[in-house]
């Protein structure tokens, strides 16, 4: 016999595969508000916890929030009258207004912790053990990160992006993130989009169907 | 070697769908085309398809070993010369290499078939020649739209997880798949291939070429800024060399699959080299390196192609009856080779190319591409074979 005796498929079969291919990597419950007012009336984190985790997102919105030298190009990405000027060692930056915040579901953060965790985070600090991934690919466990600042971009609005414009969510109050979105840039280590510009030169016109393969 | 037309099976998109082949149509037309089939005998398979494949495969790995000696076979390949130390430090390790496709221009028996490139870098089809193929044998056999006893040149799959089992680094680091975003193609064909990696018990992963990330140690990493310590590329290395993170290549350590030598392979200028060292092959077809890129038609009997070019893009075919055929592409710029024309066999309008797998060392079975035109392009059909004695 020339052939295969038998053959199957693993992991292919279930269609969320086939979309894997950018879309990776677990995700995390998280909250997110346009101010602290609106956190507070949403009731899901202590009014302290809002106050705390706008005020460590303002912080990295200092940090990290992109830095154009014109106002113009500021607004071409972010809209008219969203950006602001700031002084940088001597000289002027503009950079775009935080338009929210992300804060992290954390246990000391919550009013109330979701009752399906309660025990697994007995005893256990921030829950770090209680990494409960179901079906969904959703993990239950608590975040251990600080509040991150978002922004609206003028090209996709009703979008939060966070400040290395990483997609985040279209909703507010208590979302399902990628965990990737929650990570601070603010560790300033990783640079991502070095590769694939070839790709894009090759991309033919005449059909809608772009390989890189052979 | 004939060409039968055959019943399709009930509802076979839907099956398709199922089992993650989205492409199997596209922009509306054909892709997956099982309407007829390709029938061999099996001394048609073993003697001029899988010994020609085996036997050039070896002076295929005995061609890079000439090559990386000699600076200047590597300058006829338009290989940047700061990939020289990487590619050749890859080859004297022996970097683990998964598997390459050849593609042939066979008229059945009592002809040899005759080698038109290789694909050693970045092949697709795996997907539909290992497995969608293999299960409409299966189910046309079932069917009795088959005779019994009619097989397929076709271990693909069996293979490529064997092969999978033999990679060193198996027990200790992830394998990483990556293909460029928005592609589905692509996407399937590395699902498919991190499928099999998994069925050989390898832990592996999935992220799009544009997403990776370079850490200030300057190590590849994922989203979750996890390393990537061994990475599957959909992704040819000419595309590669010029982008911004090939300063990392070295420092990430990374280890790529396919390795830096099969650069060497996957590229239009191995077919004069090969000439040159088995002048007469039967198996090989006459070539010669040409200069500048607005070089004119090649003379009657013959075809152009560019060092690095991909899908059928950016041919000039000059045939012995004087007609021409040449192809957009965005690859028009740069060094290209005069190869003596092999016509595809035509059946019905429909012209035929040959791909044949090879899987680490091994001739691995076969996959059949149909076009309207004697050049094979990125939607050409895929159509079966089987082999019946």
């Amino acid at each position: 016999m020339k052939r295969s005796q038998m053959i199957t498929l693993a992991l292919m079969g279930a269609p969320l595969l086939l979309t894997a291919c950018g879309q990776s990597g677990p995700m995390e419950k998280a909250f997110i508000y346009p101010d602290v007012q609106a956190c507070k009336t949403d009731g899901k984190l202590t009014d302290e916890a809002c106050q705390k985790e706008f005020d460590n997102a303002q912080q990295e919105h200092l940090k990290n929030a992109p830095q154009y030298t014109s106002l113009a190009d500021c607004e071409a990405d972010f809209g008219d009258a969203r950006c602001e000027s700031r002084t940088n060692s001597g000289s002027s930056v503009f950079l775009p207004m935080m338009a929210g915040f992300m804060a992290a579901n954390m246990l000391s953060n919550l009013r109330a912790p979701y009752p399906d965790t309660q025990n697994c985070n007995a005893g256990v600090n921030n829950g770090n053990n209680c990494n409960t991934s179901t079906t969904s690919g959703f993990s239950s466990r608590y975040g251990s990160w600080r509040g991150q600042p978002l922004y609206e971009s003028k090209d996709d609005t009703g979008s939060w992006r966070t400040a290395d414009n990483r997609f985040v969510s279209r909703s507010s109050g208590e979302s399902v993130v990628s965990h990737a979105a929650t990570e601070s840039p603010s560790v300033g280590r990783v640079s991502r989009g070095g590769f694939g510009k070839s790709a894009s030169m090759h991309a033919s016109s005449s059909s809608s169907f772009h390989s890189s393969g052979s | 070697m004939q060409r039968k037309r055959c019943i399709e099976r009930p509802r076979w998109r839907q099956l398709a769908e199922a089992n993650g082949f989205t492409f199997h149509t596209i922009d509306g037309e054909a892709y997956w085309d099982e309407s007829a089939y390709y029938q061999f005998s099996l001394q048609e398979i073993e003697d001029d398809i899988e010994t020609a494949t085996e036997n050039l495969h070896a002076l295929c790995m005995d061609a890079v070993d000439r090559i990386l000696k000699n600076e200047q076979h590597l300058q006829q390949l338009c290989i940047p010369p700061e990939q020289w130390d990487l590619i050749a430090n890859s080859w004297q390790q022996r970097d683990f290499h998964l598997y390459g496709r050849m593609d042939f221009s066979y008229h059945g028996a009592g002809s040899s078939a005759r080698l038109l490139e290789l694909n050693y870098d970045t092949p697709t089809s795996v997907y539909e020649t290992g497995f969608f193929q293999w299960v409409w044998l299966e189910q046309q056999l079932q069917a009795g739209v088959l005779p019994a006893g009619a097989d397929q040149f076709n271990s693909l799959q069996e293979k490529l997880i064997e092969r999978f089992g033999q990679w060193p680094q198996k027990n200790t680091t992830p394998l990483y798949f990556s293909c460029v975003r928005d592609n589905l193609e692509d996407a399937g064909t590395i699902a498919y291939l991190r499928d099999c990696a998994h069925q050989a018990g390898l832990r592996t992963d999935m992220i799009a070429i544009e997403d990776i990330g370079i850490t200030d140690a300057d190590r590849f990493c994922d989203l979750e800024n996890r390393e990537i310590a061994a990475l599957f590329k959909l992704y040819p290395w000419e595309f590669i060399w010029p982008e911004n993170y090939a300063q990392y290549l070295r420092s990430s350590r990374t280890q790529f699959i396919e390795p830096p030598w099969k650069a060497v392979l996957s590229n239009k200028g191995i077919l004069p080299l090969l000439w040159q060292w088995h002048q007469g092959h039967p198996n090989l077809l006459e070539s010669y390196f040409i200069g500048s890129s607005d070089s004119p038609l090649p003379p009657a009997g013959w075809v152009s192609k560019p060092l690095y070019s991909r899908e059928g893009a950016n041919i000039a075919l000059h045939a012995e009856d004087g007609s021409n055929i040449t192809t957009e592409g965005s690859y028009g710029d740069g060094k290209r080779i005069l190869q003596r024309i092999a016509p595809l066999p035509e059946c019905e309008g429909n012209f035929a190319l040959i791909g044949s797998w090879v899987v680490g060392d091994s001739a691995a079975g076969m996959g059949i591409r149909e076009d309207n035109t004697l050049v094979t392009r990125d939607t050409s059909r895929f159509v079966p074979h089987v082999i019946i004695d």
